[in-house]
């Protein structure tokens, strides 16, 4: 074989240019032992319009945006089937109205992609803001009921969902090494790096996590949620809380408000002025705690792709300890939660 | 663990920036258009080509399971090399990870004496054989059906000729000695869903096919292992059958005593049972049976879409085709949209599973358009029709045409 040859061939006869991602080739040697790749990703940006939010709840759990991209013009019909089969026969969680905005999105989608082959992009109509409206997580109709702390039954329901439901992203003991997590751009979370209070998970249940592949839980009945939670709460081991001294958490506190409360907000709780504005949104550290060495990570790197900064610039080493501990005094999950 | 994120805000894109986020889409140089084929429906966002792992660059169709496809140039070889092979998953969890030391294929069900086998093992302990086959996706060309139809949308690039060397399967069902009353045998490979509701892959075929002494374990690609994303470490070879049937990453075989049911043979991947795979939009049939042996094609390698050509002067036209099995008896090429027809030369026969390239120099007369169209008739006898739809965009396989540009 000629690879190279073909390679440039190729290129020239499609008149293309080509594109290498950092992917490293795979191993091809004869030898026994691990072959391993490391999947790049190509996943298609999503126009902002009204069912944004849907879709992203939606359809990425299973495969990439492209699978919408990719396809010609088609009425609405044939996407409402489309959708339809996705929920019915592969397994889509969507509620009615979800469905129905979904299928909206696409629709439009759709025919902005499919459309532009044809297309003059002559027209420049701007979109006008007021047919996108602002995310918002719609709350939870869902109380996870405060478990009895103990309830190794209930826990034990919880482990065997957590199986069937969650392991193939989350891995077995939920440790974020599932075996479809390395075909994920956003990797799953570590369940046991954070403290996660019911509240915070009733959240995650009912709206997954737009714009990656955790899913929206809502098809599952509250019973089965709640043993889940009970389930994931047991993941975070227990640990002697920390002491900070008066000292240090005022200056926690001080940095805290100066570099973090517009957009975690002065409270912790995630709804800082400039809050609003950021998909996904900060954090509220008061109905989740992460484990110290999560926060100095997410200090030193950020979360790319997200509007969290890295600091290593702004703060030094003891000033991000100094906040790391801060951050952690801010839990304050509700009177019963087994995590308070 | 620190997440990495797909996804920017990008609220409020007006149409221009819509533009350029198409132009922008994914991480990927976004390729200028290529050239349409004459007549061919607009195919929404060109082409982009991206490299995966132990693979050059392919178009690239799906990301996230990938879907790859390979460009037509490949097809001036005899083999398709591995690293320029279509790729073609389902579910998300694709093995990007294999350890020969712990990977076994397991061998049960109806038998008598259920195997567990290392790779090793295989090489080891079975004569190995080769041939050379055809691995053609069902929905090859699936972008030109007309109406258009739902799916992976491939130009016909999701194809491949390869030299397959590994263990007939024949050989190992007699080594676990099948029980009277096997009626069929099941493949699963080691791809895996993301949400439980999802139907995991697997296929399944007559125990009498199964036993033909063609399907093949392999191990081997061109005379080298298989690259992750083609189905490493085994990969059923399913001889003169669409792809869909040769599992890859394939880890467990098993004989049933009764028809297997899964999803992905009673649900997906189903024609109409019709004499050739067609039925009309309008009236779609209502009987459907598994998607099975290969449709007889014949294809146009060059030149290509788009590709212009010296006027009185002589250019070799070349193509593949292929059937199902029976062999390439013929090919014939038109240059004046059918009017008349010229005999093609065919290369080297290289087994009645694998492509036969097929080349004709013509010389256009003058500048101008020109109708190409090719057809092949099969040592079965069988012809190409001129019009195939169904719903799943399956089996495509009619008189291809291409027009050409003299100057
Ligand atoms: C539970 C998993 C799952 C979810 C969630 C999901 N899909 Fe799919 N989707 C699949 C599978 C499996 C296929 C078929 C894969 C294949 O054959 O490559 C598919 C295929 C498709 C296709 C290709 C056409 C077809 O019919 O096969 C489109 C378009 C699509 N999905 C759109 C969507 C949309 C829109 C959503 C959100 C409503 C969605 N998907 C959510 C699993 C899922
Ligand atoms: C298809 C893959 C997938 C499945 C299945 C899945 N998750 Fe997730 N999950 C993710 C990803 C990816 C993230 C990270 C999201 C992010 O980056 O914001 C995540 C995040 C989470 C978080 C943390 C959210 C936060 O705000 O910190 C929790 C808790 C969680 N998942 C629980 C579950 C439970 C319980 C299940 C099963 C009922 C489940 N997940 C199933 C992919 C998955
Ligand atoms: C410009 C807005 C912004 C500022 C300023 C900001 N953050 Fe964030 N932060 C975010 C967003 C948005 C997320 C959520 C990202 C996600 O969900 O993936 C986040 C997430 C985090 C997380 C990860 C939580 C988890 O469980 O995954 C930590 C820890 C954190 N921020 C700490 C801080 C600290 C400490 C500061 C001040 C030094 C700070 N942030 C300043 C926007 C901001």
């Amino acid at each position: 074989m000629r690879p190279g040859i073909l390679n440039r061939l190729c290129a020239a006869a499609l008149g293309v240019s080509v594109l290498a991602s950092a992917a490293p080739a795979a191993d091809t040697s004869r030898a026994a032992g691990p072959h391993m790749m490391v999947l790049p990703h190509f996943e298609p940006e999503l126009p902002a319009a009204p069912g944004r939010d849907e879709f992203m709840m939606a359809c990425l759990s299973c495969h990439s945006a492209r699978y919408v991209t990719m396809q010609p013009l088609f009425s609405e019909q044939k996407w409402a089937e489309t959708v339809d089969k996705m929920a019915k026969v592969y397994g889509a969680q969507m509620d009615a109205a979800q469905r129905q905005a979904i299928i909206g999105y696409v629709v439009a989608f759709n025919q902005r992609v499919a459309g532009l082959g044809a297309a003059s992009d002559g027209d420049d109509q701007p979109e006008t803001s007021a047919t996108v409206p602002s995310y918002e997580e719609t709350t939870p109709a869902l109380p996870l009921a405060a478990a009895a702390p103990g309830q190794a039954a209930e826990i034990q329901r919880g482990a065997a969902l957590f199986q069937n439901n969650c392991a193939a992203c989350h891995g077995p003991t939920g440790r974020g090494d599932g075996w479809v997590a390395p075909a994920l751009w956003r990797q799953p979370d570590d369940l046991a790096a954070t403290r996660y209070s019911r509240p915070w998970l009733a959240r995650v249940f009912w709206n997954g996590r737009r714009g990656t592949a955790m899913p929206s839980w809502r098809g599952l009945s509250p019973s089965d949620l709640a043993a889940l939670a009970s389930y994931v709460q047991t993941l975070h081991p227990p640990t002697t809380p920390e002491q900070p001294s008066a000292a240090s958490l005022e200056r926690g506190r001080q940095l805290f408000v100066q570099d973090c409360a517009t957009c975690h907000g002065v409270a912790g709780d995630g709804l800082g002025p400039a809050a609003a504005n950021h998909f996904p949104q900060p954090a509220n550290f008061k109905l989740k705690q992460p484990d110290t060495a999560l926060i100095l990570k997410v200090l030193r790197d950020g979360i790319p792709g997200t509007a969290m900064p890295s600091w290593p610039q702004q703060l030094s080493a003891a000033d991000r300890s100094v906040v790391a501990g801060y951050v952690r005094s801010l839990f304050d999950p509700p009177v019963g939660d087994p995590t308070r | 663990m620190v997440k990495k994120h797909a996804f920017s805000p990008g609220e409020g894109l007006n149409r221009r920036a819509f533009v350029r986020w198409l132009g922008a889409a994914g991480a990927g140089t976004l390729l200028g258009p290529l050239p349409a084929r004459a007549g061919a429906p607009a195919r929404g966002p060109a082409d982009q080509l991206v490299r995966f792992p132990g693979k050059t660059d392919l178009i690239l169709r799906v990301d996230r399971p990938p879907q790859l496809e390979t460009p037509l140039a490949y097809f001036r070889e005899e083999l398709t090399p591995n690293e320029a092979f279509y790729v073609r998953w389902h579910l998300e969890g694709i093995p990007t990870a294999v350890d020969l030391n712990e990977f076994r294929l397991r061998l049960g069900g109806h038998v008598e004496r259920p195997l567990t086998l290392s790779v090793a093992e295989l090489r080891r302990q079975f004569e190995p054989v080769s041939l050379v086959a055809v691995n053609q996706c069902s929905g090859n060309s699936r972008s030109f059906f007309e109406p258009r139809v739902p799916g992976g949308q491939w130009k016909n690039g999701a194809m491949g000729n390869a030299r397959w060397t590994g263990v007939p399967l024949r050989v190992l069902l007699d080594r676990a000695g099948v029980k009277a009353g096997a009626v069929e045998v099941s493949f699963g490979g080691l791809d895996r869903p993301a949400l439980a509701a999802t139907p995991k892959f697997g296929k399944a075929l007559a125990l009498d096919h199964a036993r033909d002494g063609e399907v093949m374990v392999a191990y081997e690609m061109n005379g080298a292992e298989l690259p992750l994303l083609n189905g490493f470490p085994l990969r059923l070879v399913v001889p003169g059958w669409y792809a869909t049937y040769w599992v890859k990453a394939l880890n467990e075989i098993q004989v049933l005593s009764e028809r297997f049911t899964g999803f992905w043979m009673a649900t997906a991947y189903r024609i109409p049972n019709t004499a050739d795979g067609n039925e009309s939009p309008d009236h779609p049939a209502t009987q459907t049976v598994p998607i099975n042996r290969m449709s007889l094609r014949s294809l146009f390698v060059r030149p290509e879409p788009g590709e212009r050509v010296p006027a009185n002067a002589p250019f070799e036209l070349q193509g593949v085709a292929f059937d199902g099995g029976s062999g390439i008896r013929g090919v014939e090429v038109s240059t004046d949209g059918g009017a008349t027809w010229r005999t093609a030369r065919l290369d080297r026969d290289l087994g009645r599973y694998s492509w036969r390239r097929w080349r004709l120099t013509w010389q256009p007369p003058g500048a101008g358009t020109y109708h190409l169209r090719v057809r092949a008739v099969s040592q079965a006898g069988q012809e190409q029709t001129a019009r195939l739809w169904n719903r799943g965009g399956y089996m495509r396989n009619v008189i291809e045409q291409t027009d050409v540009e003299a100057e």
